[in-house]
């Protein structure tokens, strides 16, 4: 019976002791906080595509053996645009039969096969995304998805993006303070993010790289976007 | 009698822990008062960022893609001579995808359709062309527009003096409330900003004056920035 009070009571003041704890949160704490971004413009020196060879047939071997003569050949245009075989990875192959169904909806017996065989191509001359495109198609590719641009160390441009995130929020920082009549302290704590290159937002123009190759493509440029927030102690 | 006197002596500890807790809490042992100031930019976008892309479909693959190249070639050359530097144009999807047919029964008919898709991402810069780029675009063979969204390239300025004006509202708003409580304003406990986010703003004909010149009529209308700053003043 006492041991169990003891137990109760030893409960409730670990419940105390908590409640404490989380009332002391960043709210309480005393500080002059800002955010800012910085962003860095950059040509991209990567694209990647996925294209494939689709075809058909009443027999599943000619199905299979056509797609295999075009999907080859398909191969050798994208090498022969200079695409080395390690960036070429083939990413889907199936086989699948359709139906085919008389007017009372019963099978007919007949079957329709349906071969796919799609590679991934990483293209590290973008410039050549044209020609790579267009002799693909003419070797007999027909389905084509998505151009997906990139680059592939944006190392020192996350760094000159983090950095000019940085000196926006210092400049912020003391611009405000000085607004509101607070001196600035040491920082207590930076937390900082940088994205991977994307789409641009907004920023000067880049590349001076026009539509090249046979399928009219224009590279255009990324951006890098760093975001960081800095609290300072205040005096 | 030994029993209880030691239940009491719990208590007590209980109710000096709890006390304790509310003086390392920090919020009641200093007066503060909150306030969150507001301060507004209101800016003319100076950038358009368009999509727009040339669909075309075919029986052939071949047949299809070279008619899509013909017209986004033309396109493009619409774009590059209203003005736009070849960095500001990005192609966003190519894509060539194939659609069976299928008779009266549902049987597919063997015909095969395939559509071809070339899609490009434009960010303009002299926004007056806006309305200029699109219908030469169209004219040349661009059969889908797919958005238009506006854009300041550089606030910072503007949003700087958002920033003192919330700062002077939040400082209105702290003396107000310093004065009801009868107490004066000490030192800045705590300051922070929140994030602006741009709203379109469709309500101010003064400020739509960029217009969108000739072609298709468009009006790049007002971007809204709001600033709001979060201040806790000690009192004295």
């Amino acid at each position: 019976m006492r041991i169990g009070r003891i137990i109760s009571l030893i409960l409730l003041a670990g419940l105390t002791l908590t409640a404490c704890a989380s009332q002391s949160g960043p709210a309480d704490q005393s500080g002059l906080s800002v955010s800012a971004t910085g962003s860095v413009y950059l040509v991209p020196d990567v694209v990647e595509i996925d294209l494939g060879v689709q075809t058909q047939s009443s027999v599943v071997g000619s199905a299979v053996a056509n797609n295999n003569r075009l999907a080859g050949a398909v191969m050798a245009a994208v090498t022969g645009q200079g695409v080395a075989i390690g960036d070429i990875q083939t990413t889907y192959f199936s086989v699948s039969p359709q139906q085919k169904f008389d007017d009372s909806g019963s099978p007919t017996g007949e079957v329709t096969y349906w071969v796919d065989n799609t590679i991934h191509i990483k293209l590290r001359q973008p410039d050549k995304l044209g020609d790579v495109l267009q002799s693909a198609i003419a070797a007999g590719a027909n389905s084509v998805q998505g151009v997906n641009y990139s680059v592939s160390d944006p190392g020192q441009a996350q760094a000159d993006a983090r950095q000019k995130a940085i000196d926006a929020a210092q400049a912020r920082a003391h611009l405000l303070a000085s607004a509101a009549g607070a001196t600035l302290g040491e920082p207590i704590n930076i937390n900082a993010y940088v994205g991977l290159p994307g789409p641009r937002t907004s920023g000067a123009a880049l590349a001076e790289q026009g539509p090249i190759g046979s399928v009219p493509i224009s590279p255009g440029s990324l951006e890098v976007q760093a975001q960081v927030t800095i609290t300072y102690a205040l005096k | 009698m030994l029993r209880i006197s030691k239940g009491a002596a719990a208590l007590v500890a209980l109710a000096v822990l709890l006390s304790a807790c509310t003086t390392a809490g920090g919020g009641s042992a200093q007066r503060t008062i909150s306030v969150t100031g507001a301060g507004t930019a209101r800016l003319t976008p100076d950038i358009a960022i368009i999509t727009l892309g040339v669909q075309t479909q075919a029986d052939q693959v071949a047949r299809a893609v070279q008619d899509n190249n013909a017209r986004s070639s033309r396109v493009m050359e619409a774009i590059k001579e209203a003005g736009v530097a070849a960095g500001d144009v990005q192609t966003s999807n190519f894509s060539v995808s194939s659609q069976l047919t299928y008779d009266t029964l549902g049987n597919p008919t063997g015909e095969v359709n395939y559509f071809v898709s070339n899609t490009v991402t434009i960010t303009l810069r002299e926004i007056s062309k806006l309305g200029d780029l699109l219908q030469s675009a169209l004219e040349n063979g661009a059969n889908s527009v797919q958005n238009v969204t506006y854009s300041v390239e550089d606030p910072s300025e503007a949003l700087d003096k958002a920033r003192l004006e919330a700062i002077q509202d939040a400082q209105a708003q702290a003396a107000q409330l310093a004065t009801a409580a009868g107490a004066q304003l000490g030192p800045i406990f705590s300051l922070s900003e929140y994030s602006p986010i741009p709203v379109p703003f469709y309500a101010a004909p003064s400020f739509g004056k960029g217009g969108g010149g000739g072609g298709v009529p468009t009006s790049p209308g007002t971007l809204e920035y709001q600033v709001q700053i979060y201040i806790v003043y000690t009192l004295r």
